[in-house]
């Protein structure tokens, strides 16, 4: 049951329907750039620069996409903001890396590389299991990208509330249930009798859990799974572990 | 940068230092997927939100909260109040039910006079919109499902809801309102911790309250059976408010341990570690009786409050063992205990089919003599006490087996060394048993053992009880008509001896009739008391009295019938010559077996009236036992009576003086010859009685033999001649004619044979005197007669 009212559009069904041409779609795609920088820089960083380095190239991808409006070759109707904006940034990277070698190499001559396909020759093909790898780097910086946002918005909702400490206190919960955590301590903690924790728990699950659907839907176009989507995104979070900062 | 790095509760992996807010963000993301607060159903079912607020102008429509076979609920707002409610909303299907208006407004009328703190208010009720509607207080909390979905709850928080909901239904039923329905999805928790139970007497307006598992258009079924008491299922028309009691055993049930009570469920103690006085709670609503259940809310509250402000110490154990027997501590035996009691088992049960087995051989058969058995197992009066002491081995070697009654255990070893005829074997075995019993691991399981079972803490049950009066008048009943015949009976040897004039056949029958109806009316007396008893156990006590009403007379007809059944073959016995015909042994089955299943008709009322569970089959085992040694000692009186019956005159069991040497002799009286044709076989009999004389043994035998022609003997068949006493006893002797002889040729031998009739001859014991010979065509047929010096004369 998506979370969202069926009448307002998601922030990228509106981008990729007016394909950038209009004012709200221009907006909403800044908004959902401004959203999920973090997830680009990450992935520019491990692809083995340093930070500052990192940092200006990300700026100036963003840059790119929204200085462009459109966006480009990718095939909107079907993918979600999270598949384009990986295409874009290897598409993005791609360039860069070819513009960087023709400034290394002594400006503007073209290089003859060894790799050039020849005329009538196919290339040869290696599978590029360091690219499978890299996409799911990105997807899991997504994931948690997503899920701080979530988290954050819930956050705010009960800073508002003047809350903040029951969130702090119920918040290991959104794991699940286990028998590692336990509610009698927290009953303690918050001078709660154990069914009150156990109703704040299910509240702080209910509205987490409409957080996160709401901004995963933002992600997906017209007709977008939320569901599918989530449960690839905790797919992707099972394989990869942690790469450390 | 260095951070200790934390593990997530739940998966145990590492939660990398980037993860938002410190939390494993697979699990975060995985429970968000798996979370699915509603059950996937068709959307067009539901009303609305604008449509149903046009029904309901005066509310502010929020939001859908909850769907069910019961209809929709929805989070409303009045304005006019500002406060929030809850607005639900009947099925479409009833409103085209024209009875149902009636009983709607009826039901609506009852429900909303229910003001209870733990109940959910109805304010108003009608129909509006073309819907029915229920207008009711807002509970902003979770329902007991959602609850139980973060997590189990500990058994002290499970004891302070429960009371609130016996309250909350002791106060409906007193009003006359059942729920009927009374299920997590129903209770109700607010942030306060306060209890609320939601759709009291729903269920029946809506027709939910019967099982039916039909499928609405949306594809799921209505109304989980798993909480409803037995007998709404089977009987909907005819539950009472113990349904509802029943039901909340499932709840508190599923409360402690997660799970629903279904098929073979282990008591809540075993699944989780709390009081087992809780067991008994549990367990007790959850009776299939109603009868057997607790009688009403409030008697629930008050065990369920008595455990929780009494609690015993962890780790210790109640101890007291309650209908259910749920409340003792199971301590698992060494396996070498097991091993030892099995073996010890072993031997008695050797013991017992042994000297069975070697008795009868003995007593009934020719076979038995040649047996190495010892002196002792010639008569069967040995049989009682061997097989008194192997039960006791038995006995003693199952309850090693649970660890129970140390000095049994030591006593069955013992025994098993000394019994024959299994001390053979027994011997070694008998001291391997003592030399673990007495190991000090072992000493100290058995002790532990009765540490748990002794000490008794009061099970939970009502102070006040009174002595059942229906017990009472029918134990008395009963004593009036046993002693009614005894005293007329004695009055009348009074009168005979003294005056000569006894009881006339008026008095008589007035006594015999007085008796017969009192004992009838107190025999049904002491079965109503029984069951009356059985209902309030708490309440009434007197079951032995009660049992003793019931069962005196149905015992008493059932033995006499046994006594009765055995006695001609007892007579019989008297005279008996060798083996025992195979209906008599049937028929003394037949008269141990009454007495058995009289005992165990006791026996089995009593556990019926205090509530036991039925007979397991290792029960059975018991009875079949008692009725084996029954048999036993059946048989080993009629041995008995046997070797008391000898030739003297009158009977006497003198017993005669053991010889080597006896100077009896038999006297043969031929009586009568016949020649006898039967299909192809031909025969000579010989009817002849035999009287034996001198001084011998009351048990001599002698056997008559006629060599045949091919050297055949043939034993008598006797017949008892009951004028005559004994030890004159007619004697009838056949022998064959070989097929060549011809039906002329066997009229010439009778008529030859005529001569002998009304002769008798004189043989001593230990020689033979020749009768006839007769000549056929291949040879000669003689025939002797001899008295055969007995095999082992004592």
């Amino acid at each position: 049951m998506a979370a969202t009212s069926p009448f307002l559009p998601t922030r990228w069904t509106l981008v990729v329907r007016a394909q950038g041409e209009s004012e709200e779609s221009r907006a909403a795609l800044s908004e959902l750039c401004e959203n999920y920088y973090q997830p680009v820089l990450r992935f520019l960083l491990r692809e083995g620069r340093d930070e500052d380095a990192a940092r200006e190239l990300t700026q100036e991808f963003f840059a790119r996409i929204l200085g462009r409006g459109a966006i480009g070759a990718a095939d909107p109707a079907r993918g979600r903001f999270r598949t384009y904006l990986l295409g874009a940034l290897k598409h993005f990277l791609a360039d860069h890396r070819d513009s960087q070698q023709r400034a290394k190499r002594g400006g503007g001559r073209p290089v003859e590389s060894l790799d050039v396909q020849r005329e009538g020759e196919s290339p040869i093909e290696f599978p590029d299991t360091a690219a499978e790898l890299r996409d799911t780097f990105f997807d899991r910086e997504w994931a948690l990208a997503i899920m701080d946002r979530a988290l954050r918005a819930v956050h705010d909702e009960f800073a508002r509330e003047g809350k903040s400490a029951h969130f702090d206190a119920l918040k290991p919960w959104l794991v699940g249930d286990t028998l590692q955590l336990s509610q009698a301590q927290v009953a303690a903690q918050l001078d709660w009798s154990e069914s009150a924790v156990k109703v704040g728990v299910h509240r702080l699950r209910k509205r987490f859990r409409e957080s996160i659907r709401a901004e995963i839907a933002q992600t997906v176009g017209e007709g977008g799974d939320v569901d599918t989507e989530l449960r690839y995104l905790v797919e992707v979070l099972s394989q990869v572990s942690g790469d450390g900062g | 940068m260095t951070t200790t790095l934390k593990q997530c509760p739940k998966c145990g992996a590492t939660v990398p230092s980037e993860a938002p807010q410190g939390l494993c963000p697979r699990c975060v993301l995985a429970e968000v997927a798996v979370d699915q607060s509603l059950p996937p159903a068709a959307q067009t079912d539901v009303p609305s939100l604008d449509r149903v607020a046009k029904a309901f102008p005066q509310l502010e429509i929020v939001e859908l909260i909850g769907r069910g076979g019961m209809g929709f609920v929805f989070k409303a707002r009045q304005p006019h109040l500002d406060r929030f409610v809850a607005l639900k909303l009947l099925p479409d299907k009833l409103a085209g039910d024209p009875n149902f208006a009636e009983r709607f407004g009826r039901e609506g009328r009852v429900l909303a006079r229910l003001n209870h703190p733990n109940i959910v208010s109805v304010f108003d009720f009608g129909q509006a919109g073309g819907f029915y509607f229920l207008l009711m207080e807002f509970v902003d909390g979770v329902n007991l499902r959602q609850a139980m979905g973060t997590g189990r709850f500990s058994p002290a928080e499970a004891l302070t809801i429960v009371p609130m909901i016996c309250e909350a239904l002791q106060y409906a039923h007193e009003k006359g309102v059942l729920h009927r329905d009374i299920k997590p999805e129903n209770i109700l928790l607010d942030a306060n911790g306060r209890v609320k139970i939601a759709d009291f007497g729903i269920a029946k307006l809506v027709g939910e309250d019967k099982p039916s598992v039909t499928l609405t258009g949306t594809g799921t079924a209505l109304g989980t059976p798993h909480y409803m008491a037995p007998e709404q299922l089977e009987k909907p028309g005819d539950i009472d408010h113990r349904a509802d009691i029943y039901s909340l055993g499932v709840v508190f049930y599923e409360m402690l341990t997660g799970e629903l009570p279904i098929g073979r469920f282990k008591p809540p103690s075993a699944r989780t570690p709390l009081d087992e006085r809780i067991d008994e709670i549990v367990l007790r609503a959850l009776e299939r009786e109603r009868e057997l259940r607790q009688k009403n809310a409030t008697e629930f509250k008050t065990q369920v409050e008595h455990v929780a402000s009494h609690p015993t110490p962890p780790g210790e154990s109640a101890g007291a063992r309650g209908p259910h027997g749920t409340a003792v501590v199971a301590i698992e035996a060494p396996k070498v205990v097991k091993r030892t009691a099995q073996v010890l088992l072993g031997v008695g049960i050797f013991n017992w089919i042994g000297s069975i087995v070697i008795v009868s051989l003995v007593v009934f058969t020719d076979f038995g003599d040649r047996l190495p058995v010892p002196a002792s197992m010639e008569n069967g009066f040995e049989l009682i006490p061997i097989l008194a002491l192997s039960s006791l081995i038995i006995f003693g070697a199952l309850k090693m087996m649970r660890l129970e009654s140390f000095p049994l255990a030591i006593a069955a070893s013992v025994l098993a060394m000394i019994t024959t005829p299994g001390n053979i074997v027994g011997l070694p075995l008998g001291i391997w048993s003592l030399s673990t019993l007495l190991r000090k691991d072992i000493r100290a399981a058995f002790a532990q053992r009765r540490r748990a079972d002794g000490s008794g803490a009061p099970t939970v049950r009502n102070e006040v009880s009174r002595y059942s009066h229906k017990a009472i008048w029918s134990a008395v009943l009963i004593g009036f008509s046993l002693l009614l015949p005894a005293f007329i009976i004695a009055v009348r040897a009074l009168l005979a001896s003294q005056w000569r004039a006894g009881i006339g056949p008026g008095e008589l029958s007035l006594g015999g009739g007085l008796s017969i109806a009192s004992g009838l009316a107190g025999t049904i007396l002491g079965w109503i008391a029984l069951s009356d008893i059985r209902a309030h156990r708490d309440q009434l006590r007197g079951l032995p009295l009660a049992a003793f009403g019931a069962l005196a007379w149905p015992v008493l007809v059932l033995l006499t019938a046994g006594v009765f059944a055995a006695s001609p073959y007892i007579y019989y016995l008297r005279g008996a010559n060798s083996r025992m015909p195979l209906a008599a042994l049937f028929l003394m089955a037949v008269a141990a077996a009454l007495p058995t299943f009289a005992i165990w008709m006791v026996y089995t009322t009593a556990r019926w009236a205090s509530g036991k569970q039925a007979t397991q089959p290792h029960g059975m085992l018991r009875w079949i036992f008692a009725s084996v040694l029954l048999f036993g000692i059946a048989i080993a009186s009629a041995s008995m009576a046997k070797k008391s019956a000898g030739p003297q005159a009158g009977g006497e069991l003198e017993a005669a003086p053991t010889t080597t040497d006896t100077n009896a002799w038999v006297r043969f009286t031929f009586t009568a010859v016949e020649f006898r044709e039967e299909g192809e076989k031909r025969w000579l009999a010989f009817d002849y009685l035999d009287h034996v004389q001198g001084v011998c043994e009351p048990a001599f035998r002698y056997e008559s033999t006629v060599v045949g022609f091919s050297g055949q003997t043939r034993k008598s068949s006797f017949l008892v001649n009951v004028n005559d006493p004994p030890p004159v006893r007619y004697q009838r002797i056949e022998f064959r004619l070989p097929p060549a002889t011809t039906q002329i040729q066997g009229q010439q031998f009778r008529n030859d044979l005529k001569w002998y009739v009304g002769k008798s001859v004189k043989v001593d014991v230990g020689s033979e005197k020749p009768l006839f010979m007769l000549a056929i065509e291949d040879g000669t047929i003689s025939g002797s007669i001899g008295a055969v010096r007995p095999l082992a004369v004592q």
